[in-house]
């Protein structure tokens, strides 16, 4: 348990590995889809563009291609299929996407000095929200603001703590990490009861199963970077965490 | 493109960068004066263009600045290319044509296709991303697809404020056999979002925001006080009410501008209409009800907020015209935008100097627009304060003095003597209607001169302005994009244009439904098919 974020997971993370360096997919390949460039170019929500987008492949989809030199041949045609874009998704849909995988009421998610909402108030403005009658802000943030990552990563590793603590203190009752116990080490990466547990976790938080290769990746933060065994609050922390920042869950 | 230079310049002008260096080192001592009728024309002429679809045309087509005047490449070209024996009006339209197969910014795209196309001729960082081309035998990449499950997650996360669970986004994948099926799905999984609590009491009234504007300090649950007068301007939750009721269930978005109803939510959260007038909750508010009479009223643009807030103390209501022509047109006069002058104007019959060239570019527009709005009520004039009611502010005890807008507040001794004060009390009808305001309040005021007009065209009053307003192609564009923008997160950019353009031009078809259109909207590619 040395490493509480070993980096191969925080690259993973898409708010993490905004602000990380040594995330590049040429130094180590469980990094890949953890780049910015990842983020750019895997955030479907579906299966074939999932959080581990194999290195070098390329989106089915054809895009807009770069702008060349003027007077070059050119063709305007092929640049002008109407496509959309990724879309942010903003404090409403984060607080209720979390409130319902973790089962936890919104104010039960993340309450700054336990008094202030994270989502509505007191980090309303960086996950992309606007109040209008007090603080006279009449339109939301266009795009993500600067501390949007660190936000982001505030609001969903607490709200992943808090159930972990709440599934502790329930034990045998508890409602969303139960599939093992809490109180003692984490399982091996191959034991079901970890796989069950990733399983959970993409589908609370993402809507579908993991492919084999995610569930073998997140199963791996039961170990540390010594392959130690972390806590089991700790393996499942990290797993809410990971799956909670991936450009999947966070772009729609 | 908004100015006209009148010189006595018999020479031809240089061209490209040599001319805007040349322009721009003598522009000032050049004798200009402003008349923004080239948008106007260019729109007349090439009303399909991007630029002009929807809108008027910006004067950045041509100007790098407007005062002084100043033109990017493709604007001096044109300047240029103007006829100087016919008038400017006259002349544009032959100088566009001339210059369509030239490249006035050099970024290998003609003028007349970056028209086309919605860039910017004038500037070559504007331009469509062009694919270096391998040859003939090459073939073209295939267009995104629709992704039904992709857009399924995008209604949902919009529309319902979440994300499909598990569950959900299980059974749209398995339970469709067809894509008519899925699509089936998709739109029953919309109305489901569009009549749920989260779009119409969470999101739709952050749409409103901007246009609404309001402020709690001065709202129906102010804390703040002027003597025993407590500093309501207005309740902005009728603004709000009226949004979301029209934006709802099918109805009629035209209604915004046209509604001569105010909305009332009951415990429940239902809403109802009622046209009755509405007194305020406590007597001893400043305002907070809606004193206009139903014949007066224009929607979202006559409530007693909107009346107060804009126009304050102003004889003639400029600010609310502008916010109106903003909020509901989609074009914002300070940025130059939306300028459709009217002759002769302006006159300046508040005698502000807004007739000199460097504001005439603007109140040309602006102040035929504001004459609708004239005859409507903002704040209280403190002189036209009746005894009782100037009497029930004082005294001033908890004022927080350099905090309030003094002008808009009933002062002790603020009597008025006039003896026709008595038929009259401002204080009871902020935000209604006063045939006698502009007589009162503009001297010299003639309604044979000062004629409203919305768009360059002559309106009766504002009931004929909003309702040519909410008839307009600038109004049906202006309500897709606030939809477009919130779904998609941006304008449409040159690819999606089209499919933007067929949305607004759908809303007589849908009757002008805001729920309508937005199916419409999510069968678009530009919504469903990822990058």
């Amino acid at each position: 348990m040395k490493s509480m974020y070993p980096r191969r997971l925080l690259c993973r993370s898409l708010v993490l590995s905004t602000l990380l360096v040594g995330c590049s997919s040429s130094s180590e390949p469980a990094t890949k889809a953890g780049t910015k460039a990842a983020q750019a170019e895997s955030p479907s929500p579906h299966k074939s563009d999932s959080i581990t987008a194999k290195p070098g492949s390329s989106s089915p989809k054809a895009k807009p291609p770069a702008m060349d030199a003027p007077g070059q041949e050119t063709d305007i045609a092929a640049a002008l299929y109407p496509a959309s874009g990724l879309q942010w998704k903003r404090h409403a849909a984060i607080e209720a996407d979390l409130s319902r995988a973790l089962e936890l009421p919104a104010e039960a998610l993340c309450q700054e000095f336990g008094r202030q909402s994270c989502t509505r108030t007191v980090h309303l403005v960086p996950l992309g929200g606007n109040e209008p009658f007090n603080s006279g802000m009449f339109e939301p943030p266009a795009e993500p603001l600067a501390t949007t990552p660190t936000v982001v990563d505030r609001v969903v590793l607490t709200a992943c703590a808090n159930r972990v603590s709440l599934d502790r203190e329930a034990g045998d009752a508890a409602q969303v990490f139960s599939q093992f116990s809490l109180a003692a080490e984490a399982p091996a990466p191959s034991d079901p009861a970890a796989q069950a547990m990733v399983t959970d976790l993409f589908q609370r938080l993402l809507g579908r199963d993991p492919e084999q290769d995610e569930l073998e990746l997140v199963a791996t933060l039961a170990r540390d970077d010594t392959d130690a065994p972390v806590a089991a609050t700790d393996f499942a922390k990290l797993a809410c965490y990971t799956v909670g920042t991936s450009a999947e869950f966070l772009f729609f | 493109m908004s100015s006209r230079i009148e010189t006595s310049m018999s020479r031809r002008l240089p061209t490209g960068s040599t001319w805007i260096t040349w322009a721009s080192l003598v522009g000032m001592a050049l004798p200009v004066q402003a008349r923004p009728t080239a948008p106007t024309v260019l729109c007349q002429e090439q009303a399909s263009i991007p630029e002009c679809s929807g809108k008027v045309a910006e004067c950045s087509l041509c100007h790098s600045s407007v005062d002084p005047p100043q033109w990017n490449g493709f604007g001096a070209a044109v300047l240029q290319s103007l006829d100087r024996d016919i008038t400017f009006e006259e002349a544009l339209p032959a100088a566009l044509a001339d210059l369509a197969d030239q490249d006035s910014d050099g970024d290998g795209i003609n003028n007349g296709d970056e028209l086309a196309m919605g860039t910017a001729p004038g500037d070559a960082e504007s331009r469509v991303p062009l694919r270096p081309s391998n040859g003939p035998t090459e073939v073209a990449p295939e267009p995104p697809a629709y992704d039904l499950p992709f857009a399924f997650r995008r209604v949902n996360v919009l529309y319902c404020g979440r994300s499909p669970s598990y569950e959900e986004m299980s059974t749209f994948i398995k339970a469709a056999s067809t894509q008519d099926a899925s699509r089936e799905q998709l739109h029953e999984a919309l109305d489901a979002c569009l009549s749920s609590e989260y779009w119409q009491q969470k999101a739709l009234p952050r749409l409103a925001d901007k246009r609404i504007k309001p402020q709690a300090s001065l709202g129906p649950d102010t804390d703040l006080h002027l003597g025993r007068i407590r500093v309501v301007l207005g309740d902005y939750n009728y603004d709000y009410r009226l949004w979301r009721y029209i934006l709802s269930s099918d109805r009629d978005m035209r209604e915004l501008l046209t509604a001569d109803y105010h909305v009332i939510e009951a415990d429940d959260g239902t809403l109802s209409v009622t046209r009755e007038l509405i007194d305020k909750v406590n007597p001893d508010d400043l305002a907070g009800g809606q004193p206009l009479v139903p014949e007066r009223r224009a929607g979202m643009i006559t409530t007693q907020w909107f009346l107060h807030l804009n126009t304050m103390v102003t004889a003639l209501p400029r600010t609310t015209a502008a916010q109106a022509y903003r909020a509901y047109l989609g074009a914002d006069i300070s940025a130059l935008e939306g300028l459709m002058p009217v002759a002769g104007e302006p006159v300046d019959v508040d005698d502000k100097g807004v007739d000199q060239a460097r504001c005439a570019n603007c109140h040309s527009t602006l102040d035929p627009l504001a004459y609708a709005f004239a005859r409507y009520e903002g704040a209280p004039q403190r002189d036209r304060m009746r005894g009782e009611a100037s009497e029930a502010a004082a005294p001033m005890e908890t004022m927080p003095m350099e905090t309030m807008p003094m002008e808009t507040m009933p002062m002790e001794g603020a009597v008025n003597d006039d003896p026709a004060a008595e038929d009259y009390d401002p204080l009871a009808n902020i935000g209604g209607y006063n045939e006698n305001r502009p007589f009162e309040r503009i001297p010299g005021w003639d309604d044979e001169v000062e004629r409203p007009h919305l768009m360059g065209e002559p309106v009766a009053d504002l009931i004929e302005w909003s309702v040519n307003a909410a008839n307009s192609d600038q109004f049906k564009r202006n309500l897709t994009l606030m939809f477009f923008q919130h779904a998609l997160g941006a304008e449409p950019n040159l690819a999606q244009q089209a499919e933007f353009n067929a949305l607004w031009h759908s809303l007589p078809e849908d009757e002008y439904s805001a729920n309508r259109l937005i199916h419409r909207l999510v069968d678009t590619h530009s919504f469903g098919a990822p990058q």
